[in-house]
């Protein structure tokens, strides 16, 4: 309980953030540039910052009749200006030729008559802080970068920046989902993937707070992605907040195709979650921050990808070649025909020389045809004494080597009691941590144990286990 | 000159007990909706809505109040599902799902008195403005961030409301408010400048960042060893 409370110390939580970081560090000027797209994009164009263009805007009812909308290009983004978590906002992909209808992300067509009424909506201030008036903005559609392409659905992912005294805090990948509708909040229903901040590769995944592995529509896998343009995003960050006077800011940065990073906005109370998708707190981060005197951008950086990034891990594996394994691992097995067979939790064993499976996952595996055959040669298997047991082994080691899927026999400890068991060697491949095996491998009656199977010495020539490192499920 | 002092010092004497209860109770609501958000961090609808949740269910009888904003919050609902392919302007959707909570209430409200059910019509009439008033607050966080948070935040006002109504009516209170009502209001201060300076975890974050926490618990463990 006690050490819980400790732990609890370092996590940022509303009353803290309001109190300390919003108040002190994030005076009302900030906040006025941050609420204001519009003023924000032109403070940024000034310090060079790219933005995505604005094509118009639309202050009142007049303008909104007199707009022309044949001006526009084939695909852009309205927005009220003053609007929060997403809402309000819809995306043009491009015109129907047909009916000249313009066509949302979904397929759904708007004509001009609904796309005024949806800016009427914006104008009365349905999606604004407080219900107060608003404008609407029409900006330039961003274009997906390929790298996101598969991650996300009929929407752009965004990575929110978390900048404090010039150092970049801490950073998360944000992915619009189909219950997001395209938006990459996280309260209307995105992910949120926290990155390294050294290494700018995505690490856990949350959506509403809760951990999850893959993206819910397309079912990638959502750890291991490597954000393009991550020292640049960076600098990108850490310079707009030394344009634009708030202390404590998330900084939201597109990938465009052609364009490269740009800022899509700047916020001025960045929300929590982002601590739960990085597996750590924001608080202890702030805090080894705090004092800093950053004299430039650059220094910022370093700071932020050395204080806050790198595992060790990573450098190991670097120097090394050899990948850092935990004592638990998933594995994906390989059928006998070549194809993916199941994915396995096994257990690193390094006190078994050789690997071996159980004998429901070789069947699965396709090597009940090989096991069947070992058994039906009808020989003793189970031996109290090794000299015994050896003799058995040279006897019949080229009877068995006869069937196409069987190397031989192997001789192991017996796994159930005490003696020495003869059991079939067969050749498997798997992947583990990335890395391709061939296996020499051994078939044994696991029932009842723990894992389907376990990782012996001589397949772990390319790894290096670490016992504190954390089991992931990286396929 | 002192009679009048001491007049002014004991309001008791000068005011109708209800009506000194029910002004005392405005600033005590406002601090237990401080307290329930801060501290157990249930968002809630600002401090305007409990309150008039709150004097509505004292008025109206707890059994009567909940009922009535149960049904006008069902009937929005409803109504909100049916018009939502419609499209109309924010305001007149929201003119349209009060029009049709009016209908209904009293619709609702001639059948109890037909069928002898109950004596809808002798309840005061103002409350019940008060509630329907307060469905617009719910139906707008509906239109603008969906179901689930309007749902939460509607059983969170009601809570806090039903608190405040037993808290109301409970006899210990009644009398600590006419006897002492400065210090009431007081400790009513006291306990805000306190909440308000309050900087920990709210009782729903431990349970929002509980991963967060066990990361660390298990980096500060790997730490010391």
């Amino acid at each position: 309980m006690f050490e819980f409370l400790e732990a609890s110390k370092n996590v940022l939580g509303i009353n803290e953030r309001n109190l300390v970081y919003l108040r002190r560090y994030n005076k009302k000027r900030g906040r006025k540039i941050a609420d204001d797209k519009l003023l924000t994009k032109k403070i940024l164009k000034k310090a060079g910052i790219l933005t995505p263009e604005v094509y118009g805007i639309i202050r009142n009812d007049k303008e909104l009749m007199n707009f022309d909308w044949n001006k526009l290009p084939n695909s852009f983004v309205i927005k009220p200006k003053c609007g929060t978590g997403g809402a309000g906002i819809i995306v043009i992909f491009g015109k129907s030729k047909k009916t000249g209808n313009w066509v949302k992300a979904d397929g759904s067509q708007l004509s001009v008559n609904q796309l005024q009424l949806h800016i009427t909506n914006i104008l009365d201030g349905t999606f604004s802080l407080k219900n107060k008036s608003d404008f609407a903005i029409i900006e330039e559609r961003v274009r997906m970068h390929p790298v996101f392409k598969r991650y996300s659905f009929r929407g752009i992912p965004d990575v929110r920046i978390l900048v404090f005294n010039k150092v970049p805090i801490m950073a998360e990948l944000r992915l619009p989902t189909r219950i997001s509708g395209g938006t990459a909040n996280l309260h209307a229903g995105g992910v949120g993937v926290g990155i390294d901040m050294c290494t700018g590769v995505t690490t856990n995944a949350i959506l509403y707070d809760n951990i999850i592995d893959r993206h819910p529509d397309t079912n990638l896998p959502l750890s291991g992605i490597k954000i393009p343009f991550w020292t640049q995003m960076l600098r990108l960050a850490v310079k707009a907040q030394s344009y634009i006077p708030l202390g404590y800011m998330g900084i939201d940065i597109v990938v465009d195709r052609e364009k490269g990073p740009m800022v899509l906005e700047v916020n001025a109370r960045p929300g929590l979650a982002i601590q739960i998708a990085n597996l750590e707190g924001l608080k202890g981060r702030l805090k080894r921050v705090a004092g800093i005197k950053v004299k430039n951008i650059e220094r910022g950086i370093r700071l932020a990808k050395d204080l806050f990034g790198g595992e060790v891990e990573e450098e190991i594996e670097e120097i090394s070649g050899r990948q850092v394994i935990s004592t638990v691992e998933y594995v994906r097995f390989y059928k006998i025909d070549g194809t993916k067979g199941p994915l396995c939790k096994v257990k690193i064993d390094t006190g078994a020389y050789l690997s071996s499976i159980g004998k429901d996952l070789a069947f699965e595996l396709g090597y009940k045809d090989a096991y069947d055959y070992f058994y039906s040669l009808g020989f003793k298997t189970v031996f109290d004494d090794l000299e015994e047991a050896r003799r058995v082994m040279n006897e019949y080691r080229k009877k068995v080597a006869r069937h196409p899927d069987l190397l031989g026999i192997a001789l192991a400890k017996s796994s159930v009691g005490v003696g020495r068991e003869l059991r079939p060697l067969i050749l498997l491949n798997f992947e583990l941590s990335g890395v391709k095996v061939k296996s020499m491998c051994t078939i044994a009656d696991r029932t009842g144990l723990m894992y389907r199977a376990i990782i012996g010495r001589s397949d772990l020539k390319d790894f290096l286990i670490d016992p504190l490192k954390k089991t992931r499920k990286i396929f | 000159m002192f009679a009048e002092l001491s007049k002014i010092l004991n309001p008791t004497s000068l005011i109708p007990e209800e009506s000194l209860i029910i002004l005392l109770s405005i600033p005590v609501m406002a601090t237990l909706v401080t307290v329930s958000r801060h501290i157990f961090g249930w968002k809630g609808l600002g401090v305007l809505l409990p309150l008039i949740m709150t004097f509505s269910l004292v008025s109206l009888g707890i059994i009567y109040g909940v009922l009535i904003s149960v049904i006008a919050s069902l009937i929005a609902i409803l109504v909100r599902a049916i018009i939502k392919k419609v499209r109309v302007h924010y305001f007149s959707r929201i003119s349209i799902i009060l029009a049709s909570i009016c209908l209904f209430l009293i619709i609702i409200f001639a059948i109890v008195e037909a069928f002898g059910l109950g004596q809808v019509f002798n309840l005061p009439v103002l409350p019940i403005v008060l509630i329907i008033v307060a469905e617009e607050e719910f139906i707008g966080e509906f239109l603008k961030h969906g179901s689930k948070n309007a749902f939460m935040l509607y059983v969170e006002t009601l809570c806090i409301s039903t608190i405040g109504y037993f808290l109301i009516k409970w006899s210990f209170y009644r009398l600590f408010l006419l006897n002492w009502p400065f210090a009431l209001i007081f400790l009513v201060i006291v306990l805000n400048i306190f909440v308000g300076r309050w900087k920990g975890l709210r009782f729903i974050e431990f349970y929002r960042f509980r991963k967060v926490i066990k990361a660390e618990k298990d980096k500060i463990s790997t730490e010391s060893k």
